[in-house]
């Protein structure tokens, strides 16, 4: 199968390149021989039934999951013999499918925490006004764009499911990364929160690459650019929301068995409000 | 009221505290009370900060204090060192201790961070009473002279007490800084999930180390004075039931805010002292205590202490007829969760 890697005619090392990337856990082949691209600014969406490794691939990319063979390159830095936080250090930033939050800590706090994990006075002994100024507004800013303005001194023991998400997404963006990989974002939202998260991705800095996995269709159709699909771990299709809209073979193992074929959206039908 | 201005306050109180205390108790509650539960506040104070803010449940803390108090008497009593350069020297064994304890525990994290901790704390406690040459066995040291200070003699009770306050402060204001500093935020990362501290950017492993060093600061200035006001340290300083007598510092004070391991250091120390005045059980009445505090409050005294103080600004604030506003003083702490 062809490799489907994304818009190279940029010069610009891609954000994120994955090499026939494979785990196996005892017998099973979790991920199986995956590959893929993303380019300055694009947006790609990982489809697949449940258990199709859609989550361990995230795991093997952003090092929390050592692969048995494959490479992950970053920013055209290899990167697969790194730890997690060397990853993020390097412009790599992750979502958890549960949310993953720090329950004493404040929404501010959390962004704070999360942009001065890729600086190097991150476990600094020094207290400077400024610089506490600085991150405060620089917080302030992530939050009114996830959602999050009013609830900015609140901890996040006492957020609801959603605004643990929104927190998630926030501290992803609040890092600057070069790659955002958001491991289903709209998991357990209601209709408005969920075309809340999807105006915030379309309107995300273009120069950031995201990946996108999503159990949600609409969200995930409407934010790509181009979608694989995998299955047992292994890519079983490519290409653009209409392209994976239209494959049979898609429609079979995935959506028809999945939703139904008549539960299947229009991928032209969301892409009416998007960005360009 | 603003942050500077209660600081101020905070400090005013402080030093009418260190000027009138002397003056209102006696000879002997000054020096069996307030000045004992001041240096075991000190330790407790490193300890709490490493559990409250860290997430940390250390049993080494005791071998950090000792390390700190071995230095300085075997400086100045088998070395001939001049008290005050074994005193920089102990202060620094201090941070050094809990750098090395860091180190060792640095991957491993709950149950078995306080046993890999329990070990070393065993294990200092047995080098000192086994290693003849250096630490002079079980006996350890005795006759250590507190030195000379401003031409106030720290043998002396109310200089020993100023001194001791003066430190009980500097580490109180250490300990808060470092609170709001990049690391102090990371540490509390760390407590409440080391995990995605690490999907952050942080080492999990640097941060649990760089918290040890802060609360072995802490344990080392506790170590000196503990030292100059026992004029001793031994083994039995630093034996298991130090440990566990720390741990129910902690404990009764609460780890809400590091400077309750003053508050639970008071309440130990007036225990062991008046409770033998009617009763030959006084460590069974720690005991109670210690069960009462663990099953009638969450947060030790200072969660009982920070309780009453916002149902008086809530009554104040009615008897004013204001509008009740929303209690400031516990945002940003977990309150919602049960405590370590």
């Amino acid at each position: 199968m062809q490799v489907p890697y994304g818009d190279r005619s940029r010069g610009a090392p891609s954000p994120l390149r994955v090499e026939t990337l494979s785990r196996s856990f005892g017998g099973h082949r979790a991920v199986d021989d995956v590959s893929f691209e993303v380019a300055v600014g694009e947006r790609l969406a990982v489809l697949g039934p449940n258990g199709a490794g859609k989550s361990t691939l995230f795991n093997l990319v952003c090092g929390d999951l050592k692969a048995d063979s494959g490479r992950v390159v970053l920013a055209g830095e290899d990167v697969t013999a790194l730890p997690l936080h060397h990853r993020v250090r390097r412009g790599l930033a992750r979502t958890y499918q549960t949310s993953s939050v720090f329950a004493g800590l404040t929404v501010s706090e959390h962004f704070i925490l999360a942009r001065r994990g890729t600086e190097t006075h991150r476990l600094s002994l020094r207290h400077s006004r400024t610089e506490h100024h600085r991150m405060r507004e620089a917080a302030a800013q992530i939050a009114a764009r996830v959602g999050l303005g009013h609830r900015i001194d609140e901890i996040a023991d006492v957020l609801s499911h959603g605004e643990r998400r929104q927190l998630e997404v926030g501290m992803a963006l609040a890092a600057n990364p070069v790659a955002i990989l958001l491991d289903e974002p709209a998991a357990g939202l209601s209709a408005s929160e969920r075309s809340l998260l999807t105006e915030l991705l379309l309107g995300l800095d273009e120069h950031v690459a995201l990946v996108l996995v999503e159990h949600d269709m609409e969200v995930a159709l409407t934010v790509a650019d181009r979608v694989i699909v995998l299955e047992s771990g292994r890519t079983i299709s490519s290409g653009t929301p209409e392209e994976i809209e239209a494959d049979p073979l898609v429609r079979a193992v995935y959506l028809g068995e999945q939703h139904g074929a008549q539960a299947l959206p229009s991928a032209n039908s969301h892409r009416n409000n998007r960005r360009d | 009221m603003p942050a500077a201005s209660r600081t101020a306050a905070a400090l005013g109180v402080a030093a009418v505290s260190i000027v009138l205390v002397p003056m209102l108790v006696s000879d002997f509650v000054l020096l069996q009370i307030v000045i004992k539960s001041l240096w075991l506040g000190i330790v407790g104070a490193g300890l709490a900060f490493l559990i409250g803010q860290a997430g940390i449940l250390s049993l080494a803390q005791t071998a950090v204090f000792g390390a700190s108090g071995y230095v300085m008497a075997i400086l100045v009593l088998d070395h001939g060192w001049g008290t005050w350069w074994a005193v920089v020297a102990a202060l620094a064994a201090g941070p050094v201790a809990g750098l090395i304890v860091g180190v060792i525990s640095r991957r491993s994290s709950g149950l078995y961070l306080m046993m890999l901790t329990l070990a070393i704390g065993v294990f200092v406690f047995f080098f000192a009473q086994q290693y003849q040459p250096i630490t002079r066995g079980h006996t350890g040291f005795n006759g250590f002279d507190a030195p000379m200070l401003f031409g106030w003699d720290l043998n002396e009770r109310r200089p020993l007490f100023y001194a001791t306050a003066v430190a009980a402060l500097a580490v109180t204001a250490l300990l808060r800084y470092v609170a709001r500093t990049p690391a102090g935020l990371a540490f509390r990362g760390l407590r409440d999930n080391r995990h995605r501290l690490q999907a952050l950017g942080y080492s999990a492993e640097t941060t649990v180390v760089s918290a040890f060093v802060v609360a072995g600061a802490a344990a080392g200035l506790g170590g000196v004075i503990s030292v100059w006001y026992n004029g001793a340290i031994s083994p039995g300083s630093i034996d298991l039931t130090r440990t566990i007598e720390l741990l129910i510092v902690i404990v009764i004070g609460g780890t809400l805010r590091f400077e309750g391991a003053f508050l639970g250091a008071l309440a130990v120390t007036l225990l062991r002292n008046y409770a033998s005045d009617f009763t030959n059980r006084a460590e069974t009445l720690v005991g109670v205590a210690f069960m009462a505090v663990v099953l009638l409050t969450r947060h030790g005294l200072t969660g009982v202490l920070i309780g009453f103080l916002s149902r008086v600004r809530h009554a104040l604030r009615l008897v004013r007829g204001q509008r009740p506003a929303p209690d400031q003083e516990m945002a940003g702490r977990p309150v919602g969760r049960p405590g370590p």
